[in-house]
């Protein structure tokens, strides 16, 4: 048994908190098996439409991350009396549940998704109050990465996206003094063509890794508003380089090993260095702005 | 021992909380029932598509002389998952001008699966170079209609496309705007079904095909019967 580092007013919070879930336990557990019974078919069709997709199978670790930011912040949630806001609960509950009618019954899986952040935030406003909802901004925000995104908006992304990945991969080898040509999104190397796919565009990693880095950020607790934003905005560019270096070592390995290396074990081999590199970058480039943004306030715990 | 563990709080349900979850319950019994039911296609004359367009029409009839096209067996299997027909003609005109009109009908707009797919995409996939080339307004006999203007390029084969797609009696381009049409026709109940048309030739000169692929679309639509036309070329 440790000795608690917590000084003691913390301890009493979380004794608070401890109190303040069990007291309003009945009433949590009531609402999200409604909840639950509301959105079951969602996730059921999530779960064989877009999450079974190679594009945004992100789906569950997102749901897992959320439901375990919630728990984890289950104390401090609920500590303190209820100050219920019935006007913003409700005002948020029949809003998001007139968007989620019509979504369900028309099919429209984007707006029935989006739908449920609101139908929590609103529970939240009726369970506990306002302070309950500010302090779980983060994990209902968080299931944004759980809408699929629009079929227009994809395909509006894809093609430019795919378009750079080729040029700057065709760049890079072109330095490293391979024989390399590309027509549009193809890239002919040596006796090899290989079409740079919708998949190779890296959207989908983007959004992947942009969930990451923010999970990570809001576990290392920064409180310096510059170091969050300056990190969240990096995922972008880190992404996109970690992408192309993906496609790179896919050519590369075609080009050296044939064409079946590069479609065989090689494309899922590619795929994890595709994370490697990004949480290398992120990271070192966390470390980077520890050195310009003094921040004690970290994973350390706060001042 | 914190004071808290001394106090049983006992099972309470604020009012307020069971009022959210009654509301919750209402959305899903009120989600069900609006759930449309009425395929349209059933109400409506069957679609044919061996029948669907004249074998002759204006200046233009099916030339039969061309080599039959052999499709990847893969594609045909994935097309036939999507669409519940699908038709692909050669015409030639007066001028011996060929005109290839590939059209497929879909039954539900309204699944997912089933929704009409964008030709970029699929020539794409099959390896051809697209460039867009815009949307474009043409006018009808009676109406206009949008229409999307698209350039592939496969090798030294250059092919100008136009296509436009309908939902129900309505021409609708994918995008937002279908979307709320198909909303419309869906809150009153309705499963709607919807063509995709796609015309192309072959030729540099994209200006002059694209104007060939628009008489070719103008002839058409006076050639089709009025319980036809606006199934496949909208209406107002």
């Amino acid at each position: 048994m440790t000795v608690s580092a917590h000084p003691p007013d913390v301890d009493r919070a979380r004794a608070d908190g401890a109190f303040g879930v069990r007291r309003a336990l009945p009433a949590i557990v009531c609402f999200l098996v409604a909840f639950a019974v509301l959105y079951a078919s969602t996730y059921i069709e999530l779960a064989h439409t877009v999450w079974s997709t190679e594009e945004q199978g992100h789906g569950p670790l997102i749901l897992g991350a959320t439901a375990w930011l919630l728990w984890t912040k289950r104390e401090e949630i609920f500590a303190g009396d209820a100050q219920p806001a019935p006007v913003w609960g409700f005002s948020l509950i029949v809003a998001a549940l007139i968007g989620f009618v019509v979504a369900r019954s028309q099919a429209v899986i984007e707006v029935e998704t989006f739908s449920q952040i609101f139908v929590l935030a609103g529970g939240l406003l009726v369970l506990q109050g306002k302070r309950a909802l500010r302090l779980a901004w983060f994990p209902l925000a968080f299931m944004l990465f759980l809408v699929p995104l629009p079929g227009a908006l994809v395909q509006a992304i894809t093609l430019p996206l795919k378009s750079a990945v080729s040029v700057v991969a065709e760049e890079v080898l072109h330095l490293m003094g391979y024989p390399i040509a590309r027509t549009g999104v193809t890239l002919a190397i040596g006796p090899y063509q290989l079409l740079v796919a919708d998949a190779c565009s890296g959207l989908n990693s983007l959004f992947t890794l942009e969930a990451l880095g923010l999970l990570y950020m809001n576990l290392m607790n920064y409180q310096s508003r510059a170091r969050n934003t300056a990190l969240a905005i990096m995922i972008v560019p880190i992404s996109f380089i970690s992408n192309v270096t993906r496609v790179i070592i896919l050519v590369l390995i075609t080009y050296h090993f044939g064409d079946e290396a590069g479609q065989g074990f090689a494309h899922g081999f590619a795929g994890m260095v595709l994370f490697a590199v990004a949480l290398v970058l992120t990271y070192g480039f966390d470390r980077l702005l520890a050195r310009f943004v003094d921040d004690e306030g970290g994973a350390r715990g706060r001042r | 021992m914190a004071v808290a563990d001394r106090v049983n709080p006992g099972f309470k349900v604020p009012a307020m909380v069971i009022a959210a979850i009654v509301l919750m319950l209402i959305a899903l019994g009120a989600s069900e029932w609006l759930k449309p039911k009425r395929v349209v296609a059933d109400e409506l004359p069957a679609i044919s598509m061996k029948t669907l367009l004249p074998e002759r029409f204006g200046q233009w009839r099916v030339d039969h002389s061309g080599p039959p096209v052999i499709y990847d067996p893969t594609v045909e299997a994935k097309l036939a998952t999507l669409y519940s027909g699908t038709l692909n003609a050669t015409y030639v005109n007066a001028q011996g001008q060929p005109v290839m009109v590939s059209i497929a009908y879909g039954k539900n707009q309204n699944s997912w699966s089933t929704a009409a797919h964008r030709p970029e995409f699929c020539y794409r996939a099959q390896g051809f170079e697209v460039e867009p080339r815009g949307k474009a307004k043409l006018a009808l006999a009676s109406h206009q209609i949008d229409v999307i203007r698209l350039m592939s390029r496969r090798g030294s084969q250059i092919e100008p496309i136009t296509y436009w797609v309908t939902l129900h009696d309505t021409a609708a381009l994918p995008g937002v705007s279908r979307k709320l049409q198909q909303l419309r026709f869906g809150l009153q109940g309705m499963i709607v079904d919807g063509f995709l048309v796609r015309l192309s030739s072959l030729g540099t000169d994209e200006a002059e095909q694209f104007k060939l692929q628009e008489s070719f679309m103008r002839e058409l639509e006076g050639a089709l019967t009025p319980d036809l036309r606006p199934r496949l070329f909208g209406h107002h």
